[in-house]
């Protein structure tokens, strides 16, 4: 019975992960929807931890809770509550099931033929952390896209703050909105 | 027992709730919140196949293998990286949008026509 | 712990460097020069841009990756960096015009080029997913600040968000499909992946399911057809220098990326030609049929070149899907000429304006030849360029691009390409008749174009002929880079 305990923590992240971006993806109100992401994150923050994962896992929370959700958060304060979202049945509605069954349609039998290998607890090897060997690579095998990734994000601020910037005459109170 | 399995479909479902998000919803802001889903369907494939690879005697055999496997997570951290500076760039348009139309709103985004 | 450190090349990636550097500067310019000229961002960009070309030039062409798998030094790398650096001083000129005309966006503006243009050069020389993929990040978003960076226009506003929220749809299939590849093969190094198809035939679906998201999130990028709809208005909104650079760089960047994914040497996903095949050979008939149909019915200039410009994606996928060395050769080739004549026919857009307004419908250009012939005459050659006109590149290149689908025996892709060729000359010989043919409105005058932008027509409308009459001058270098394949 050993193989209970983790089962039912990962129905119960499944289920909070799921519920809550549901939420977010439909919610009538933006700032429930932005709420409602921060379970979705700390709940993967908690899978990838089931997952052993752990430097991922803090990142998940450090970045995405941290950083990303605030910034949106943000996004919702400034741009007001706007509640009145007409939803109507577009077109892209019919384009959304019709990607969302191609991704089934490939997924499925992918699902089905793939080989398998389900390992009770028992059999996997004790998850070690990741951190030193992940901090290793970063500085070895991947120091040319870790160098790149700074680029982007010093361009990420240089173009957030070009396109966020108020008009050059009076520009009191606004100051540039960038802090990712 | 939890296998690769579940999280490729937890994944796939988190993905697709994404993209419904992204079609459906006229509010900017929650695009970019649904694209956060996408992202993170993607991040949690890769975690999820780290921890169980799909050959190699149907498991995690060896530590040696499982150190391999932690590039997956410098994958991830890429993607959050990315991820960031895009919701940065993001916002900063949408505000730029919003300082002009009082809206963020993008069915309401019709100033271009052919 | 031993750590094992990679040998770093940072010679190899000189030009890149020199590129960052030139953006750094132009950017610290404003911080430490009291009123920065614009002509002296201009020049500063193309000294820049004009040593790291000599030094890309220079390079020695390796097959052997370097900085640990992450990228190769290879002669594709090595010439794709080239026609990149020239397009990127291309568009520099083009917008030193238009900034001229609107003040309120530089030097930023230039260096946003910049860092584009490094995106660019990193995927031309991945070898593997993770840097494709943060060259790809590195790419777009520039280009999305780019397409907004006139506030004094709302559809440029609306076209940046569009292009934004679409650029980030599909980097989330992108990501997902690389977290597939990555998940069956372990790996995400290109090389690697194509060795290890073979090993895991049993998990092809899983596979062909990450390529196949793989090929929708760069299908945005390269706006193939039913992932096309943002490229309009996109275009139409964005300022038209930086228009330029997303329908020239952008669009060469995705076929590249395309190209270092599922057909290079060794690499790839050439073992699983079978699947995505026939899935290009679709997008590549819908694409030229949608993007010439599009064009047809346009008035607005901006928004003709973006339907022209898909259509021309279709034409390069066409080419693309023959996944032979002579089809990798001509995609090359057209990238080369579709870049200098579309860079060339936004550069006329922008110095076809009137004071205070801004060449937008084609009718706009009504008695260009008259008040400017040598702007109507460069715009001519790049139409006909654009149609496929004996004695220019364009027909050369799309020669050899249904070329490569007969020789694959996609006789039916080429045959609709040739069709929907033939359409396209009644779009492209309309804006010829407006020029020549249509009375100018007595209105206005056309502005006098800044030398930059004079400059930046004669290259490339000479280039268009030169390639046209004497191709083997980019032909030779082309065949050292597909030599291996």
């Amino acid at each position: 019975m050993d193989a209970l305990l983790p089962s039912l923590l990962f129905y119960a992240f499944a289920g909070v992960i799921l519920g809550s971006a549901a939420f977010t993806a439909f919610a009538r109100d933006i700032v429930h929807a932005a709420f409602s992401l921060l379970f979705t994150f700390f709940g993967l923050a908690c899978l990838y931890l089931y997952l052993g994962a752990d430097f991922v896992g803090l990142s998940q929370v450090v970045i995405y809770v941290g950083g990303i959700l605030v910034l949106l958060l943000f996004g919702v304060m400034f741009t007001g509550h706007q509640t009145q979202e007409t939803e109507k049945r577009t077109v892209n509605f019919y384009w959304g099931l019709a990607l969302i069954a191609l991704l089934g349609a490939g997924m499925v039998p992918a699902l089905l033929k793939a080989p398998w290998a389900v390992k009770s607890a028992a059999e996997l090897p004790e998850a070690k952390s990741t951190i030193s060997s992940i901090a290793t690579l970063l500085m070895t095998d991947y120091l040319l896209p870790f160098e790149i990734a700074s680029l982007l994000l010093l361009m990420a601020l240089i173009g957030a703050v070009v396109i966020a910037r108020g008009e050059t005459k009076t520009d009191e109170g606004e100051s540039p909105e960038t802090s990712a | 027992m939890i296998g690769l399995y579940h999280f490729l479909i937890l994944s796939g479902v988190l993905f697709s709730l994404g993209v419904l998000g992204v079609l459906l919803r006229r509010n900017a802001l929650v695009v970019l919140m649904a694209v956060e889903l996408m992202l993170n369907a993607a991040n949690l494939a890769v975690v999820a196949f780290v921890r169980y690879p799909m050959f190699g005697d149907g498991g995690i055999v060896n530590a040696q293998d499982y150190a391999a496997m932690t590039n997956g997570m410098t994958l991830v951290f890429l993607v959050m990286t990315v991820a960031a500076a895009e919701v940065g760039v993001g916002l900063a348009i949408v505000i730029n949008l919003y300082r002009q139309k009082k809206s963020v709103n993008i069915e309401e985004a019709n100033a271009l026509k052919g | 712990m031993q750590i094992q450190v990679p040998e770093i090349s940072l010679w190899q990636v000189l030009p890149e460097l020199i590129v960052l550097a030139t953006a750094v500067g132009v950017l610290a310019s404003d911080l430490f020069v009291k009123s920065v000229q614009r002509v002296n961002v201009t020049l500063t960009a193309t000294l820049g841009l004009l040593i790291a070309f000599f030094t890309a030039r220079s390079l020695e062409a390796s097959a052997t990756p370097i900085f640990a798998g992450m990228v190769v030094r290879d002669s594709l790398s090595i010439l794709l960096d080239q026609i990149f650096l020239a397009g990127a001083m291309l568009v520099t000129w083009i917008g030193h015009e238009y900034a001229r005309r609107n003040p309120r966006q530089f030097p930023e503006f230039t260096a946003l080029v910049l860092f584009a243009t490094i995106g660019m050069m990193v995927i031309a020389m991945s070898a593997d997913l993770i840097p494709l993929f943060v060259g790809i990040e590195l790419l777009s978003l520039p280009l999305f600040v780019l397409a907004g960076s006139d506030k004094d226009r709302l559809a440029s506003g609306e076209a940046s968000l569009k292009y934004f929220l679409l650029g980030a749809f599909s980097t989330g299939f992108l990501v997902y499909g690389i977290a597939f590849i990555f998940g069956v093969t372990r790996t995400t190094n290109l090389t690697v992946i194509g060795q290890s198809l073979a090993a895991h035939a049993e998990a092809t679906p899983l596979l062909v399911l990450g390529f196949a998201l793989l090929l929708v999130g760069l299908g945005f990028k390269i706006s193939l057809a039913p992932f096309h709809m943002w490229a309009p208005d996109v275009y139409q909104g964005a300022p038209t220098p930086a228009t330029a650079w997303i329908a020239t760089g952008s669009k060469i960047a995705g076929f590249v990326a395309l190209m270092r994914v599922f057909t290079l040497p060794d690499v790839s996903f050439a073992a699983l030609s079978d699947y995505w095949t026939p899935g290009i050979w679709w997008l590549a008939l819908i694409t030229m049929i949608i993007g010439n149909a599009g064009a047809l019915m346009q008035s607005d200039l901006k928004r003709m070149l973006a339907y022209s410009s898909i259509a021309h994606g279709g034409y390069l996928a066409m080419a693309f899907t023959s996944g032979t060395r002579i089809g990798a050769e001509a995609t090359l080739f057209y990238m080369a000429a579709y870049l200098l004549m579309t860079v060339g026919a936004f550069g006329v857009a922008i110095a076809a304006s009137r004071s205070g307004q801004e060449c937008e419908k084609i009718a706009d250009l009504s008695g260009l030849a008259r008040q400017r012939p040598w702007l109507a005459f460069a715009m001519s050659i790049f139409m006909l360029s654009l149609a496929g006109m004996p004695g220019t590149a364009g027909f050369v290149g799309k020669l050899w691009l249904f070329g490569a689908a007969v020789q694959a025996q996609y006789y039916s892709l080429a045959l609709i390409g040739v069709l929907t060729t033939l359409l396209s000359f009644y779009y492209y010989l309309r804006v010829i008749v407006y020029m020549y043919v249509h009375e100018p409105d007595d209105r206005l005058l056309f502005n006098r174009y800044s030398f930059s932008n004079g400059l930046a027509l004669t290259v490339c409308a000479v280039g268009l002929v030169g390639l046209g009459v004497f191709p083997n001058l980019l032909w030779s270098t082309i065949r050292l880079c597909t030599g291996a394949v």
